[in-house]
C-alpha cells in the first residue's frame, strides 16, 4: 500500500541574479533582477510502507528539493504530494510526529549542549512518554554505540559522532518515514558503515520506509532496493539497481588477469579495451555474447583469471548523466 | 503548545544562555542608555522639576526603564533573517512546534539569566538616588504584568516584521528601524509625559509607548486607576493586531520558504 503519492510535482525556485563585480552590484541595487528556475520538473511515483528508496542524481538535480516538499518544508509549485494522506506542506502535528529527516549538511541538535540535553526536549516536543523514551533512547544508544559521547557538548564531538547524535535524536518518536538527505557526507568509511548498518535494522526492525539521497554510491548499493533517478528536475529511471544498470549499460566488464603481458591490439580484436595495466585487463563486451567473447579470449590469450561483471553504477550513472546536456544541446 | 514541551525548550535555552555568561553582561552593556539618560536628566533636574518630574521622579523612572529595557529586548528578527539565509529555520519547521516558541525561548532564556544581575542593580540604584518608597511596592503586580505584555507586543512586532527575511534578501536593516522608534519614541530617552501634548497624543496611536513607558509609569504611579486598566487594554489591543499580521502574513511567508542550504 502506497503511503508516498506524487502526482505530477513541480517546483520552481525564484533566484536573484547578479553579474559579479561593482558594476554589477549597483546595477543589483537599482533594479532587481529575478530568474525562475525549476527544480522540479512534472515527477510522478509511489512509495510503499517499509520500502527503501534511493534517490539518485547529480548535484541539481531535485533530489533534496523533492525530500523537502515531501517533508513539508517547501510549498510545491504544481502538482501534489500526500504523505501517509497528509499534505506535507500543512504541516499538521500528526503528519510532523510521523517522520523525520536528517540533513547530512545541516545539524539539528543544540550546538553548545549535549546531545542528551536535546534528546529531552525532543521527547517533550514529540510527547513521547518516558517509558517509550528510556526503551527507544537505550537501543539507540546500543545499536550506534552512543554511549561515551551523550554527556559531551555536541560542538566537541566528531562528525560521524555527531551524525550517529542526529539519527538517534530524530528516531526517538519512531517516525514512520525517514527522509535522509546525505546522511553519511563527510563520514570515513567505517563511520558510513555503521550508519548504512544502522538504517538497514531500523527498517528491517520498524518496518518505516526510508527515502535516501546520497553522492555515495555504496549507501544506495548497501540499502535501496528500488531507486529513483532524477536528472534536470525530471525523474528519468524508477526501478531496481539491476534494472537500471541493465537498461542504461549494454556492456558488461570483462576483467582478465593475464598471465604474461599482452599487446592492446591483441585483446581489442575480442572487445573494446577500456582498461590495461600491466598484466590486468579489462575489456567491454556487449550483454549478448559475453560468454562467447570470453570463451574465445580463454582459447586465445594466456589468462590466469577472468571474472564478468556488470558495470560499476558509478559509471552508469555518470554516463547517463553526461549524456544528459549533449542530447539537450543537440535539440 | 504543551507546557511540557514550552519547559523543556525553556530548560534548554535557559541552559544555552548559562553558557555564554560574558556574552549576556555584554548585551546588558548595551542596554544601559536608561542609567545614562538618568545621569543626564538629573543633572537638568538640579534647578528644579521639569514638568511634572522632579529629580526623585526622573531617577525612579530612568532606573526602572533600566529594568524594562532590559526585560524587553529582542532579536529575533536576526534569528529570523539568518533562519531563512541559511535554512537554519528548516529543523524548527520539521517539529510539531510552531518555531515562534523556539525563539520565544530563547529570549525567556536569556532573561532568566540576566535577571538576577539587573535585579541588584535597579535596587542598589533607588538606594543610592534615594528614590525608593515603600507605597511603590503595591504597584509592583501591575508592574510585571505590564512588563510582561510590553514584551509580548515587542516580540511580536519584530516577528511580523522579520517576515520580511522571506521576501527580501536581507530583514536586518528593519531592525535598527525599530530599535531607533522603540529608543526614541518608548520613553528611553526623554520621558513621553514631557513630549509636547501633540506629539504624545500621535505617540498613542503606536505601540511604542506600551513597550516602556506605560509600565514604568505605572511603578511609579504616574499612572493608576482606571487609566492602568485602559492601558493593559490598549497593549492586549497591540498583542491582538500584531498576532493577526505575524499570522497572516506568516502562511504566506512560508510558501516563498527555499530551504536553503541542505
Amino acid at each position: 500500500m502506497s503511503i508516498i503519492h506524487v502526482d505530477h510535482l513541480c517546483k520552481d525556485y525564484e533566484v536573484h541574479q547578479k553579474e559579479p563585480g561593482l558594476a554589477g552590484s549597483l546595477r543589483s541595487f537599482v533594479r532587481r533582477k529575478y530568474q525562475i528556475v525549476p527544480a522540479v520538473k512534472d515527477v510522478s511515483f509511489d512509495i510503499a510502507q517499509g520500502e527503501i528508496v534511493g534517490f539518485l542524481g547529480p548535484n541539481g538535480a531535485g533530489k533534496t528539493t523533492t525530500l523537502k516538499v515531501l517533508s513539508g518544508l517547501l510549498y510545491p509549485t504544481s502538482g501534489k504530494a500526500s504523505v501517509l494522506g497528509f499534505t506535507p506542506h500543512e504541516r499538521k502535528a500528526e503528519f510532523l510526529k510521523s517522520i523525520t529527516m536528517v540533513m547530512g549538511q545541516k545539524q539539528q541538535l543544540a550546538w553548545d549542549m549535549t546531545p542528551g540535553d536535546s534528546f529531552l526536549v525532543n521527547q517533550a516536543i514529540y510527547d513521547v512518554s518516558e517509558a517509550d523514551f528510556r526503551q527507544r533512547l537505550g537501543e539507540l544508544t546500543d545499536m550506534l554505540e552512543l554511549e561515551p559521547v551523550l554527556k559531551k557538548p555536541v560542538r566537541k564531538l566528531s562528525l560521524g559522532e555527531r551524525m550517529k547524535c542526529e539519527l538517534a535524536g530524530a528516531l526517538l518518536h519512531a517516525p514512520k518515514i525517514l527522509f535522509l538527505d546525505e546522511p553519511t557526507i563527510g563520514l570515513d568509511v567505517n563511520m558510513q558503515q555503521a550508519v548504512r548498518r544502522f538504517v538497514a535494522d531500523y527498517n528491517a526492525r520498524t518496518g518505516a520506509a526510508v527515502i535516501l539521497t546520497s553522492h555515495y554510491m555504496a549507501d544506495v548499493e548497501a540499502l535501496a532496493e528500488r531507486v529513483l533517478v532524477i536528472d534536470g528536475g525530471q525523474l528519468v529511471f524508477d526501478g531496481n539497481l539491476s534494472a537500471l544498470v541493465a537498461e542504461r549499460a549494454p556492456n558488461k566488464v570483462l576483467k582478465l588477469q593475464l598471465a604474461h603481458p599482452v599487446s592492446p591490439e591483441r585483446l581489442q580484436v575480442f572487445a573494446p579495451v577500456r582498461m590495461l595495466e600491466g598484466l590486468t585487463a579489462e575489456l567491454l563486451a556487449p550483454r549478448g555474447n559475453v560468454a562467447e567473447i570470453a570463451a574465445r579470449i580463454l582459447n586465445d590469450v594466456p589468462v590466469a583469471d577472468i571474472a564478468i561483471e556488470d558495470m560499476p553504477i558509478e559509471e552508469v550513472l555518470g554516463r547517463l548523466f553526461q549524456r544528459k546536456p549533449a542530447a539537450e544541446a543537440a535539440k | 503548545m504543551k507546557l511540557r514541551a514550552l519547559g523543556a525548550l525553556l530548560a534548554l535555552n535557559y541552559g544555552i544562555s548559562l553558557q555564554y555568561r560574558a556574552q549576556s553582561v555584554l548585551w546588558m552593556i548595551n542596554g544601559t542608555v536608561p542609567l545614562i539618560m538618568m545621569l543626564i536628566w538629573l543633572q537638568l533636574a538640579q534647578g528644579g522639576s521639569i514638568g511634572a518630574y522632579d529629580s526623585t521622579t526622573f531617577a525612579q523612572y530612568f532606573l526602572f526603564m533600566f529594568l524594562a529595557r532590559q526585560s524587553t529586548p529582542t532579536w529575533v528578527i536576526y534569528l529570523m533573517d539568518r533562519g531563512v539565509k541559511n535554512g537554519e529555520l528548516s529543523p524548527y519547521l520539521l517539529q510539531p512546534v510552531h518555531p515562534v516558541w523556539h525563539y520565544a525561548t530563547e529570549h525567556w532564556g536569556e532573561l532568566m539569566c540576566r535577571m538576577p544581575i539587573i535585579l541588584p542593580i535597579v535596587a542598589i540604584g533607588l538606594a543610592i538616588a534615594d528614590a525608593w518608597s515603600w507605597p511603590l511596592l503595591a504597584h509592583l503586580p501591575a508592574f510585571i504584568l505590564g512588563l510582561a505584555l510590553a514584551w509580548v507586543i515587542n516580540f511580536t512586532m519584530h516577528l511580523t516584521v522579520g517576515l520580511i527575511a522571506f521576501w527580501s534578501d536581507n530583514a536586518l536593516g528593519y531592525d535598527t528601524v525599530i530599535y531607533q522608534l522603540y529608543i526614541m519614541l518608548g520613553g528611553m530617552v526623554i520621558p513621553v509625559e514631557l513630549f509636547p501634548k501633540a506629539v504624545q497624543n500621535a505617540l498613542a496611536w503606536t505601540p511604542f509607548p506600551y513597550v516602556l513607558d506605560f509600565p514604568v509609569r505605572v511603578m511609579i504611579g504616574r499612572i493608576s486607576g482606571i487609566d492602568v486598566l485602559t492601558g493593559f487594554g490598549i497593549q492586549l489591543f497591540w498583542i491582538a493586531v500584531l498576532g493577526f499580521l505575524f499570522a497572516w502574513g506568516w502562511r504566506r511567508s512560508l510558501k516563498r520558504y527555499s530551504a536553503a542550504g541542505a
